[in-house]
């Protein structure tokens, strides 16, 4: 589904990215973990299509073509979702206005027609008992004023909606408390499906107490510095991350099972 | 060198006052001339007056503007009215009693026609004209000269106005004629009512409307004040309002400034003890559209409280200003005052000026104010599009969200909605379509 080759990103004239490879396949979870700067954060948005990097060198091939060309939305309504580390606030816009108008742009790119109010609701309904929130929170402005757990849940419930292909949840745990952790992986684990791809980046194993990867890579000073199964994220809780910076080991990304 | 708009009203003054309502003779037709001598003194203002200093006046100052002939015709008024409410409409500044309904009024409103008043020579309406000072205000001194017509609200202590009052400024056909229209609010003790004062142009027309509304509180009153402007884009208008908020007296004032090709409004408010006001207003403008607003809050006496909040969205190379001033009286301790500006530059070449004051005489005072000037927010767009809307559709959204804060804040459904539309149709594409770079 998904392939990163060499990628390397500069921003600002500083390189973040040196030479990610990275094979991720449809039913797979990937977790991305790293200390703070490593670049974890970077990845999430440059799949995403955030501006502002510059890639230098290297690809990144999703369902068969070239990522990097295409506008953040393009790559929105052909199954990439990121759960934001910061989920972002927008006055004035109704939650449930924005969950329509992306599920509808998301619809008329598979070729479906727009969901009309009632089935609409339906849905929705539905996906809000899967993040425990209430019908009160559509009405709501988009992440306004909301609590971080409220908005992480928030982002779980737009991408429950949405039915990505690849899901790439960015710090979705960093500020919940535990209750909240245990709602947010619960409806993140009901999302896992076959054809379904995610990437969770994070800097805590807590994350992966709830759920569970099928791969774990760190990421350091830009590199993959080790791949592994879930094994790795125990060890590196274990030893902190200064074990993998020291060791510089350069098994990388060719240790993948 | 052909005449100025200003001293064409001057010297037209004479020839204007026998058809003006207000027999000769009487305290109208003295009250008038008051009005022209006081604006023959001080005549337009130009920049270099403080107030002016960012609005210049030239493009209306080389026109000339008759006075409008009545109209008998009809108007396209769907859309324009706002359903459920009672209704006052005016043509081209006339009254218009085919086209209002103020039918089944509760017992103690007063509604009139202010031309009616002015030609029965209304001793109450006299008491009101004779309570004010000596104007400074051009434009009023204009208004009082020439005032054609206008509403007469007259609330009797405890009177509730069971529904909104439509008052609806309708610019209908002709060109290059101006209106001065004048209203005034008496409400009395705890009385209570909702105003949307609208102007609208169905049938487009370059004009020159000089309005200008006062209200007074009596103690416990409740007014609140919507006050639409969506003139045709190449009119002109010129508001004023003056509140008087008595003793623990309270008045919501939700402005929406969307039309016109130079428009200023200026809102003076006074506060006596425990009276509270909030100021609320959102201004549009696009291509070459010139906006001011003049908010002057006066917490004259102890415990009142004051909220303003003014929001812009300017595109193309769209002019706005705003200056609020907020004075707080040596007397006025307890007072509790927020003032904030904030604008949404959609366009390089679009310009704000903005000047949020704070003017503090007393020493135990809770006061804050600001402005902010901004583009749209890229981490916020690039979180919509993230979730699948095109550039446009993202744009159109935040833009939407930084105007319906504002729309949200009214209070009554009906008025909220009939704004909502209004807006709506000035929103998307004009604001939207941005011009083919240069």
């Amino acid at each position: 589904m998904l392939e990163i080759r060499n990628l390397c990103v500069e921003t600002d004239g500083k390189a973040i990215l040196k030479g990610i490879n990275l094979s991720v396949k449809a039913g797979e979870v990937h977790a991305i973990m790293g200390p703070n700067g490593s670049g974890k954060s970077t990845l999430a948005h440059i799949l995403a299509g955030r501006d502002g990097y510059e890639v230098t060198a290297g690809e990144v091939i999703y369902q068969g073509y070239d990522l990097l060309d295409k506008a953040p939305e393009e790559r929105a309504r052909d199954g990439i979702f990121l759960a934001f580390q910061y989920p972002v606030e927008i006055p004035g816009v109704s939650n449930i206005y924005l969950l329509k108008a992306a599920l509808n742009a998301v619809r008329q790119q598979r070729g479906e027609d727009e969901l009309d109010a009632m089935d609409f609701m339906v849905l929705v309904r539905d996906k809000l008992k899967l993040v425990a929130m209430d019908e009160a929170f559509l009405s709501r402005a988009v992440n306004y004023g909301f609590s971080g757990g409220e908005k992480k849940r928030n982002e779980i419930l737009q991408m429950a909606v949405l039915e990505p292909r690849l899901a790439i949840l960015d710090e979705t745990d960093s500020g919940l408390d535990i209750d909240a952790l245990r709602i947010v992986a619960g409806g993140v684990n009901s999302l896992r499906s076959p054809e379904r791809a995610m990437i969770l980046v994070t800097h805590y194993q807590r994350l992966l107490d709830y759920i569970v990867p099928d791969f774990v890579h760190v990421l350091a000073n830009g590199r993959i510095a080790r791949s592994g199964g879930r094994e790795l994220a125990l060890e590196l809780e274990e030893k902190g991350y200064s074990w993998i910076q020291e060791g510089g080991t350069a098994t990388a990304a060719e240790a993948r099972p | 060198m052909s005449e100025s708009a200003s001293s064409q009203f001057v010297s037209g003054f004479a020839a204007a006052q026998p058809v003006l309502p207000g027999a000769a003779g009487t305290w109208v037709a003295e009250l008038r001339r008051t009005g022209i001598d006081r604006f023959a003194t001080l005549g337009l203002p130009t920049t270099r007056h403080e107030a002016w200093k960012y609005t210049r006046l030239t493009a209306l100052e080389r026109r000339t503007f008759a006075l409008p002939e009545a109209a008998a015709d009809v108007p396209e008024l769907d859309g324009v009215q706002l359903a459920g409410a009672y209704r006052m409409v005016f043509v081209n500044g006339r009254f218009r009693a085919d086209l209002s309904d103020i039918d089944r009024l509760p017992a103690g409103a007063r509604i009139a026609s202010l031309a009616t008043a002015l030609e029965e020579g209304d001793p109450a309406l006299q008491a009101v004209f004779a309570a004010t000072a000596e104007e400074e205000d051009p434009f009023v001194a204009l208004n009082t000269a020439y005032m054609g017509d206008g509403v007469l609200i007259d609330l009797a202590d405890d009177c509730v106005l069971d529904a909104p009052l439509q008052l609806l400024f309708v610019a209908g056909a002709g060109e290059d004629y101006v209106t001065h229209v004048r209203n005034i609010v008496v409400a009395g003790a705890h009385s209570q009512a909702t105003l949307v004062e609208a102007y609208v142009a169905p049938d487009g027309g370059s004009y020159f409307t000089n309005t200008c509304t006062d209200l007074s509180l009596a103690p416990g009153a409740r007014i609140d004040h919507v006050r639409l402007q969506d003139e045709d884009q190449s009119a002109f208008h010129i508001g004023r309002v003056r509140a008087d908020i008595g003793r623990d007296a309270g008045y919501r004032s939700q402005v929406f400034s969307l039309g016109a090709q130079l428009s200023r409004v200026d809102i003076n408010v006074r506060l006596a003890t425990g009276a509270e006001c909030d100021l609320d207003g959102l201004y549009l403008a696009s291509k070459r559209q010139h906006v001011d607003h003049q908010t002057r809050v006066d917490h004259a006496e102890p415990h009142a409280r004051s909220s303003e909040l003014y929001k812009g969205i300017l595109d193309d190379a769209a002019r706005a200003v705003f200056s609020g001033t907020v004075v707080v009286r040596e007397d006025a301790q307890k007072t509790d005052a927020t003032q904030m500006n904030r604008n949404l530059l959609l366009s390089p070449r679009a310009e704000i000026d903005t000047r949020p004051q704070l003017v503090i005489y007393a020493d135990d005072v809770k006061c804050a104010h600001g402005a902010t000037v901004g583009q749209l927010d890229p981490v916020e767009m690039f979180y919509l599009r993230s979730r699948g809307l095109d550039e446009i559709e993202a744009r159109q959204l935040l833009i939407h969200g930084f105007a319906n804060d504002l729309v949200d804040r009214v209070a009554n459904d009906a008025v909220r909605d009939f704004v909502y539309r209004r807006l709506d149709a000035r929103l998307p594409g004009r604001m939207i379509a941005t011009e083919a770079p240069a």
